[in-house]
């Protein structure tokens, strides 16, 4: 029952990050990103398994390692981005979460622009000129 | 890692909390506010610990870089 222990833990967090935003409000930021560091890396490490059998399958597959590697590096960097933007979000600062949201998207568009341009490349080499 | 570190954070933030009213009470505005300043450095630095770890974590499963 790890869903269970994930709901207490996620009320006892709400409640403490509430109770000290009201005393400091600098300390309440710093404790809602540490709620949220607990509950992200709880999310990793259940992702690591599943990111070690997507190798597997690709892998038994004959899919090219690379392309799954950046579909990978894609979901991390949009997983760091934003948990970085909902921090900012949190603290009172929308203006600089949607510009850490748009750096984000960004690389994420730079990491995956090989796929894009080999797909493009296929579609132009399939049809006619 | 779990609740500890917020827990941990709570509890330094409700003794700051006391600590700058007790010294806001007593007339000693400048102490109240280092005192402030010293538990939100210490928040810090034990966050910033985690903060690597994840930043580790995260390397590792998605293989950033």
């Amino acid at each position: 029952m790890e869903v269970l222990q994930l709901f207490g833990m996620a009320l006892v967090a709400l409640a403490v990050v509430v109770v000290v935003r009201q005393l400091r409000p600098d300390i309440g930021v710093l404790a809602s990103v540490a709620a949220g560091l607990v509950f992200v890396a709880i999310a990793a490490l259940r992702l690591s398994y599943f990111a070690s059998a997507l190798d597997a399958l690709a892998d038994s597959a004959g899919v090219n390692r690379a392309h799954i590697d950046i579909v990978l590096r894609v979901v991390g960097v949009g997983y760091l981005a934003s948990f970085a933007a909902d921090t900012c979000r949190d603290a009172g600062e929308t203006a600089l979460a949607s510009r850490v949201e748009l750096a984000g998207n960004a690389l994420i568009l730079g990491m995956a622009s090989p796929l894009i341009f080999g797909l493009l490349e296929t579609v132009m080499r399939v049809l006619p000129r | 890692m779990g609740l500890d570190l917020i827990l941990k954070i709570a509890g330094i933030g409700i003794l700051v909390s006391v600590l700058c009213a007790v010294l806001k009470q007593q007339g000693k505005d400048e102490y109240s506010l280092m005192v402030g300043t010293a538990g939100l450095i210490v928040v810090l630095v034990m966050l910033v610990e985690h903060l690597g770890t994840l930043l580790a974590t995260v390397r590792a499963v998605f293989k950033l870089w």
